[in-house]
């Protein structure tokens, strides 16, 4: 028997949401956003000649076994890297803006290595520079949240926070 | 009569707070915003009473009490403090707390609590 | 019945992958994005989840299930989002359907399409079948989901007899339209759920039910506290304990402003507490708590961390006192940003050795708006299984 199954899972609209541990490739130049980004790092990729484009929000640095990739820096700029190539993205025109990894809290549990937003930019600019892609701008540390907005057609990354406003990156 | 009171909270609005329900019964000498802070008012001003906080940035508030009664075995230490649970007012009382309140704190209580321990140490 | 936490992770996956499927149908039916913020696991009373539903003023649809497993889904809906939602699906055609039939309809539609969608990967994983129901259009409904559950032969104790709500919070078209989609398995079904996630080191549901039970009391004294500050009166509207997705604890916040403080507890357990309140609610009970000191505004924050102090003196200390134990907490730290933001980095300290999080949340309410509290607290999961094994009936 034949079944016939409707494909579910294509966004209709021009926005698609990116949640935490989560990343989207955008190739119809729709918009991708993400929220509450604190200590978390949001990376935004873009391809000027194709305008494929795409979002990822992780929560912490590098993957460990077992570990759900999107959630991790290292291993979500990997994944949407690779579902860029495939959405006909050119790796070596792809450039980088990142946002986020702010220090909000000093908790009495953080180790000597620094805060986790601070080991999250580290590793994103250390993933980044691995597969030779340059940083173009950058919003990242403090003391304060972020949202952001990639604009697929333009790469423009609209950053929103409640302490310093808007910014377009 | 009225008694010198030195209040000890790291919430300025609590502070306040104090300050205004006492105003007219009891005299507030000092207010401090630490542990430490508290210990070093309590030599300089020797009050009557103390009325302290519990959780406090530096030294919370049962490390200064008993730094107080070490110095003071007849100080007066009113805990006053969210905190409510058994251990914690354990602790208070091995630390040698005279009184406890607990926050959110009615006027009378207050009142009362700072007669009780006067009243214990005439 | 017994419940533990890997039974738990295998119902989080489910129900969160029954919901993206369902999602994906609307997306597909009504042309409309569609995505699935949070799927919890609530483990709370039978009165609880009226509650929820009796304060909150919802459409809802329902849709029974049988076979396999035996039950009840929801979808419930704000007035305003069924509207927005009826809109999106036919376009003009509440002005011609005066008595909302039409409007019905279609949203009865919906839920057949959804929740058949949510149920089938249940019922894959049980290798069993599962029937679905026709579904029940309820508007302005006061009686609660569960009397519609027992109407059709749903067995259920009296109203502190222990439930499981898998609840899925949806969003569509820019958040302009939000829904939830609950499911409620009879006690039995959940049996058979946790029977065939085979973990035998379980804790029975009597020791997450006396957990919840303390964490209603400490919602109740955190109320009392307020009212005793403010002197205006202030009810728990909701109080739960669910089981999240750790990077879903987040994202159950919008990324609204929200101020308030921020504090981390230490002891059985240890882990992080925010009190937030929206922008227009922290000026509220600021003036209330200052009257005539509009200007001050470093009096302000402080009269806010107080209040911070103080609910979550009245949250915690209920659970140092069942658990024996003590709880040390932290002075408080004031935030003002979005919401979201706020909690991020107390879900990312936790999610460095864990992947699920148990999450209490309460909001606390005056009952003309003049403010709204919400709380949320974030306990490290392997210390929260210590107290709660001190909670089970045989320790």
């Amino acid at each position: 028997m034949q079944v016939y199954t409707t494909d579910t899972s294509s966004p209709q609209s021009g926005r698609t949401k990116v949640g935490i541990a989560d990343y989207a490739v955008s190739s119809d130049q729709s918009t991708l956003t993400t929220s509450g980004l604190g200590s978390c790092i949001g990376v935004a990729l873009y391809d000027p000649d194709t305008c494929v484009s795409g979002l990822a929000h992780a929560m912490l640095p590098e993957i460990e076994p077992g570990g759900e990739p999107a959630k991790f820096a290292d291993s979500s700029i990997e994944l949407l890297l690779s579902e860029m190539e495939a959405a006909g993205a050119n790796i070596d025109r792809v450039v980088a803006k990142i946002a986020g990894g702010s220090t909000m809290f000093d908790f009495t549990s953080a180790n000597g290595d620094g805060s986790i937003g601070d080991r999250n930019v580290e590793t994103t600019r250390e993933t980044l520079a691995r597969f030779g892609i340059e940083i173009v701008a950058e919003d990242i540390g403090g003391s304060h949240g972020r949202s952001l907005e990639l604009d697929a057609q333009t790469g423009d990354l609209r950053v929103r926070s409640a302490k310093t406003g808007n910014s377009v990156l | 009569m009225a008694s010198k009171v030195l209040v000890v909270d790291d919430s300025a609005f609590m502070r306040n707070l104090l300050k205004q329900l006492l105003e007219g019964e009891h005299e507030v000498v000092g207010e401090a915003e630490n542990g430490v802070e508290a210990v070093e008012l309590y030599r300089e001003l020797d009050p009557d009473v103390v009325t302290m906080d519990v959780v406090m940035p530096i030294r919370n508030g049962i490390e200064a009490t008993s730094e107080i009664k070490s110095l003071d075995s007849g100080a007066s230490v009113i805990m006053c403090t969210s905190v409510g649970q058994e251990e914690k007012m354990r602790e208070a009382v091995e630390a040698g707390a005279d009184g406890y309140i607990t926050k959110p704190f009615q006027k009378p209580n207050v009142l009362q609590a700072i007669a009780d321990v006067i009243q214990a140490e005439a | 019945m017994n419940l533990d936490v890997r039974s738990l992770r295998t119902f989080s996956r489910l129900a969160h992958s029954g919901a993206e499927k369902a999602a994906g149908s609307l997306t597909t039916l009504a042309g409309i994005d569609t995505y699935v913020n949070v799927t919890k696991v609530e483990l709370g009373t039978k009165s609880d989840v009226e509650t929820e539903f009796a304060e909150r003023d919802l459409v809802s649809v329902h849709i029974g299930f049988n076979g396999g497993l035996d039950g009840r889904t929801v979808l419930a809906f704000s007035p305003e989002s069924a509207e927005r939602l009826v809109d999106a699906l036919m376009p003009g055609i509440d002005a011609t359907d005066a008595d909302g039939e039409l409007a019905a309809s279609s949203l009865k539609e919906v839920a057949n399409i959804m929740l058949g969608g949510f149920i089938d990967g249940w019922a894959d994983y049980l290798d069993t079948s599962v029937d679905i129901t026709t579904p029940t259009y309820v508007e302005d409904d006061d009686s609660g989901p569960l009397k519609e559950i027992e109407a059709s032969g749903f067995e259920h104790g009296g109203t502190d007899e222990h439930v499981l709500v898998f609840r899925n919070q949806l969003e569509a078209a820019d958040n302009a339209i939000e829904f939830d989609l609950y499911m409620v398995p009879t006690p039995d079904s959940i049996g058979t759920i946790v029977e065939a996630s085979g973990e035998d080191d379980a804790l029975p549901v009597e020791s997450f039910a006396a957990f919840s039970e303390m964490v209603n009391d400490g919602a109740n004294q955190a109320s009392a506290d307020i009212t005793s500050m403010t002197g205006i009166d202030t009810t728990v509207e909701v109080s739960r304990l669910s089981f999240v997705p750790i990077e879903g604890v987040p994202m159950s916040l919008t990324d609204a402003v929200r101020r308030g403080v921020v504090l981390e507890f230490s002891g059985t357990p240890s882990g992080y507490i925010a009190i937030l309140f929206d922008e227009p609610s922290a000026e509220n009970i600021a003036s209330s708590l200052l009257p005539g000191m509009e200007g001050d505004e470093a009096m302000r924050q402080s009269a806010i961390q107080e209040i911070g102090n103080i609910v979550t003196s009245g949250f915690l200390d209920g659970w140092a006192n069942a658990l024996e134990t003590t709880i040390d907490i932290s002075p408080p730290k004031h935030v003002h940003d979005l919401g979201s933001a706020i909690i991020d980095p107390l879900a990312t300290d936790l999610a460095q050795s864990q992947e699920y999080a148990f999450l209490i949340d309460s909001t606390i309410r005056t009952d003309d708006d003049e403010f709204t509290c919400d709380i949320y607290a974030l306990p490290d999961e392997t210390e929260l299984r210590k107290a709660l094994e001190q909670l089970s009936p045989a320790a």
